[in-house]
């Protein structure tokens, strides 16, 4: 079989070594070979697209990585920058990229006094927190998980429960440096007149509006180098203790300060009506529903041991959902033990009189505060995405939440895992103001369904087919993340982000080279719904990202095929459909 | 079928698909992160970068099963520069349950076959199989260090192992001391290498033969335990026989214990007292093949049905997964703790978390400035916590100590467990 990998020119290579030297460069196979995702069980639609790079590049500070971008302009090389390579859109989609891993640019820098902590883009989360914690400071760990690198992850999603309390986690980027795709570097805020990056904005428009969207970025607008963050005063005396090892490992409340709470509410408008009025009242760290299969995850352990309880317990599951669902509520004494004490005096009220009856939880942290377990997420069946992940308003989360449940329950169950009536997870933002909706599926890919070869491709068409609904029940949102797959970005949807978008990258990114994409989300479409288009006359969203497939042509010029931007195993398959 | 610990690589194509790259098999366990320095349980990673790591080597692993990729210039490196500690398959335990371990060890089992080891490790090979153990000493001084206590027949048999007969030999002087004070031991009668460089460098087949006269040897003592003050001796009689024939530690037929284990229930229990006083703040080094790698080995076999899950074949028990965490740490702690003046402390990075001392799997052979970036970053985790003294349990480890104290600002004693038992006694 032809290998997979193409071959940067010897030319560029070498521009490459004499910047950073030839131990931080390789264009050998058996490494690059592993610099996609993996595991064929990721985001989807993203993974398909995954090519290993032509060479890996590995920075050691800014001053690297901007000859290293001005290297790929001049050779109009494109490149993928890498942080802890936990997204999965971290892994180049053209075949002969570079990768720019910046796992070596680890660096931790704090201002104390400002509550601040400047970090480079390989640093991940559970270091900053832990060094936080020693400072008296804090910060929240993502869902994305404590693997996930800090900036990498400012720049995306950094959803969390702590989001309920904290805000919206972009909100709090200070000073940034930052490497656009032309090789030059710009400082904002405070960066951008003096060294101290203690504020957010400085002279000049505040650009880091371009930074905090979603649908774009994950690299598209270049390299952020340096980031100033703003922490938190620590709400503890002395650090949380790690107890337990493996798989039960976790940190250890203090009883007066900090403490979960799992309520049983009666009812969906009891639900509603307790995560409004929890948050009208301003206390709470954090407030959530959460899928029960999670609490079933959290409680087994081995992938047997989960399956041992989960299926038989079908029936109760499903006749507690007709009853009853569970609210998760976490509070902290912030100022001091008094401040629990108020805060649950208030609960309980608020429980009292919509019903909620309190259960047994632990008290501890596997999640959210030093760790967060979402490698775990591929645990029950191997096979893992979120469909869909939004911060909108508390009725749009609930709503979109029985859509999704209908049309994964009627057409793809099975194969997908049966979730007993799940409606997906919902957690309040901003004190209430917002609320993050995500709807979860799992699946075995080794499992073969029919016609499918693999279980993947069910989850696949699930994806577009969810998305599908949110045109028919006029549930689309301008967090456009989650629904890219159907460009729901242009005019008929209001303003049309993805025009917006492609103004900004022509700017910044003339030559398309950071991180292009390749543009599989028009071969689903064509794929599962060829009317779709004609009916809400869509636009492809490569034609709105890249206004006349650039890289298309890009690709055509140097002699390769359509074809070629896929790996060739995935030719080999048997179900050609999508090609 | 499957079958558990076989050493082809066809058979862990499931655990390479499935690696999604989570890089728990790099980090620390997030929980016990202590800081930004000591972030990394990976050595190979921390020296080298890229993609030398499990997830790195998985792929790589897949892409040779499935035929997509030919030699290329380091692939040999990216496979052997590893230390095969262990501290990826636990990481990788804590979230998804894939035996990354065994897919190394098959996947350097098949770069052996096709002629792709490094050439510094067959000295080490031929050492073993020629001259029965692995610095190619005379096989006639391997008891130079002067057994005085022990008996011609005991129900315990010691096994010092290649470190503690040639190199260091204190360790095996010390535990004389220590078995003697119990109840007396016997040494097995025409000791050889236990075979684990062979085990750790790929090289199963002669691995194979090595087992083979040991067991037939210890069979013949008739004695009822095998006790080493080995890390290395320790898990491969613990783990590898047992497995290479396809039974349970709990069926070869004597029990293996390393000596701690044997001393900790016996200080407990006041028939060994330490009372010597010994005034040092020490840190604990578990020893990777002491600790995490040294769980019983249970043989396995069934299917992987829906879902992924393992189902077992009719008749038989559950797959019982090693996740590292069930290895040997208390009892050295219970000893050092008991010896009077001692205070312990834990390293950043311990249990089934412990950094490798680098001195393992043919990496102070073939790749020197690993092993040496490897003890350097030990080091100075021990210099971290004000350690005033480093012990720990394998002849190797503190052979590894040694050499990187040597150049070195910050000095300090290493002992084995066993010289620090013998100082108490």
């Amino acid at each position: 079989m032809p290998k997979v990998t193409e071959k940067v020119s010897r030319a560029a290579i070498n521009a490459l070594v004499n910047i950073v030297g030839p131990e931080w460069v390789t264009d050998d196979a058996a490494i690059t070979e592993s610099y996609v995702k993996g595991g064929e069980i990721h985001d989807c639609i993203y993974q398909r697209g995954q090519q290993p790079p032509g060479v890996v590049v590995m920075p050691k500070n800014t001053d690297e990585v901007q000859r290293i971008v001005k290297v790929c302009f001049r050779y109009h090389l494109p490149y993928t920058p890498i942080g802890a390579f936990w997204g999965v859109h971290c892994g180049g989609k053209v075949p002969f990229h570079v990768s720019i891993d910046l796992s070596r640019m680890r660096g931790l820098d704090w201002d104390e006094r400002q509550m601040v902590a400047i970090v480079e883009p390989g640093l991940i989360h559970s270091p900053l927190q832990a060094e936080a914690q020693e400072r008296g400071l804090y910060t929240m760990t993502p869902g994305g998980g404590s693997q996930a690198a800090v900036i990498g992850n400012m720049l995306t999603c950094n959803y969390s429960p702590l989001n309920y309390r904290l805000g919206l986690a972009t909100r709090r980027i200070l000073g940034v440096e930052w490497v656009l795709p032309d090789g030059e570097v710009i400082r904002l805020g405070s960066l951008s007149n003096s060294d101290d990056p203690f504020w957010g904005e400085g002279p000049g428009p505040d650009l880091r509006g371009l930074l905090r969207g979603y649908l774009g970025w994950w690299g598209k607008v270049g390299i952020i180098t340096k980031m100033a963050i703003k922490m938190h005063p620590l709400f503890l005396p002395e650090r949380m203790k790690p107890v337990e090892r493996g798989m039960l490992s976790t940190l250890e409340f203090p009883d007066n300060r900090i403490k979960w709470y799992n309520f049983r509410i009666p009812s969906e408008e009891a639900m509603r009506k307790a995560m409004r009025e929890i948050s009208r009242c301003e206390i709470g760290a954090a407030v959530m529903r959460v899928p029960t299969i999670w609490r079933y995850r959290g409680k087994s352990t081995s992938r047997e041991d989960f399956w041992d309880k989960w299926g038989p317990d079908e029936k109760k599951i499903r006749a507690s959902r007709s009853t009853s669902s569970i609210l998760r509520v976490l509070l902290i004494g912030y100022t001091g033990p008094q401040q629990l004490e108020y805060e649950e005096g208030i609960l309980m009220q608020i429980m009292d009189e919509l019903g909620g009856e309190l259960g047994r939880t632990k008290q501890s942290d596997q999640s959210w505060i030093k760790n967060a377990d979402s490698a775990g997420m591929w645990w029950p069946a191997g096979g893992y995405v979120s469909v869909e992940f939004v911060v909108e308003t508390l009725e749009h989360s609930f709503a979109r939440g029985k859509t999704l449940l209908k049309e994964k329950e009627s057409k793809f169950t099975p194969p997908l895992v049966d979730e007993y009536g799940e409606e997906g997870w919902i957690q309040m933002t901003d004190m209430g103001h917002t609320s993050y909706f995500e709807f979860l599926i799992q699946w075995d890919p080794e499992n073969p369904l029919g016609k499918y070869k693999s279980g993947e491709y069910k989850a696949w068409e699930h994806w577009v087919a969810s998305q599908r609904t949110a045109i028919d029940n006029g549930q689309y949102t301008a967090n456009i993340g989650s629904l890219s797959v159907m460009g729901l970005t242009g005019p008929a949807f209001g303003p049309n982000y993805g025009e917006i978008y492609d103004k900004v990258r022509q700017a910044v990114d003339p030559k398309d080279i950071s991180n292009p994409p390749l543009d599989l989300h028009d071969r689903v479409i064509e794929e599962f719904a060829p009317k779709w288009m004609e009916e809400y006359d869509f636009k492809p969203w490569t034609e709105l990202m890249h206004g006349g497939k650039e890289w298309w042509k890009v690709l055509t010029s140097r002699g390769y095929k359509w074809k070629d931007c896929l790996p060739e195993w995935y030719w080999d398959r048997d179900d050609k459909e999508i090609g | 079928m499957i079958v558990s610990g076989t050493f082809e690589l066809k058979d862990y194509i499931y655990e390479m698909r499935r690696c999604m790259r989570c890089a728990s098999c790099k980090w620390l366990d997030h929980i016990y992160m202590p800081d930004n320095r000591f972030v990394y349980r990976c050595p190979s990673y921390a020296k080298y970068y890229f993609s030398k790591v499990a997830y790195g080597r998985l792929k790589l692993g897949l892409a040779l099963v499935e035929d997509r990729l030919e030699d290329t210039p380091g692939m040999r490196d990216m496979v052997f520069q590893c230390l095969m500690c262990g501290a990826c398959d636990s990481g990788c335990k804590r979230n998804l349950d894939l035996e990354v371990m065994n897919s190394l060890e098959a996947l350097r089992g098949h770069l052996v076959q096709q002629g792709k080891a490094p050439e510094a490790h067959q000295a080490l090979v031929d050492n073993v199989v020629k001259k029965h153990n692995k610095f190619g000493a005379a096989h006639n001084q391997r008891t130079k260090w002067n057994p005085a206590q022990a008996k011609d027949k005991s129900d315990t048999v010691y096994f010092a192992g290649c470190g503690a007969s040639y190199k260091e030999q204190g360790i095996a002087q010390a535990s004389d001391k220590i078995l003697g004070a119990l109840d007396g031991y016997m040494l097995l009668p025409g000791e050889q290498c236990c075979g684990h460089p062979l085990f750790a460098l790929g090289r199963y087949d002669e691995f194979r033969k090595q087992m083979d006269i040991n067991l037939a040897a210890m069979k013949k003592t008739g004695a009822k335990r095998l006790v080493t003050a080995c890390a290395e001796c320790y898990k491969t009689w613990k783990v590898d026989y047992p497995r290479l024939l396809k039974i349970n530690t709990s069926d070869l037929g004597f029990e293996v214990l390393h000596i701690s284990e044997l001393v900790a229930p016996a200080v407990a229990e006041g028939r060994l007292e330490l009372k010597n006083r010994l005034d040092l703040k020490v840190a604990w080094h578990d020893p990777c093949n002491l600790g995490r790698m040294s769980e019983p080995y249970n043989h396995w076999e069934g299917t992987r049905g829906k879902w992924g899950c393992l189902e077992p074949a009719e008749g038989k028990p559950a797959k019982q997964f090693n996740r590292g965490t069930a290895g040997v740490y208390d009892a050295p702690r219970d000893i050092l703790a008991a010896i009077p003046g001692v205070e312990m402390v834990e390293l950043k990075r311990h249990h089934e978390f412990s950094w490798c001392c680098g001195g393992h799997a043919g990496v102070p052979e073939a790749y020197p400035e690993l092993a040496k970036d490897t003890v350097a970053d030990r080091l100075e985790e021990v210099k971290a916590v004000g350690a005033e003294a480093l012990a720990s349990a394998c002849p190797y480890c503190k052979e590894q100590f040694k050499a990187g104290l040597t150049d070195r600002d910050h000095q300090v004693p290493v002992y084995d467990i066993t010289e620090l038992i013998a100082l108490s006694l």
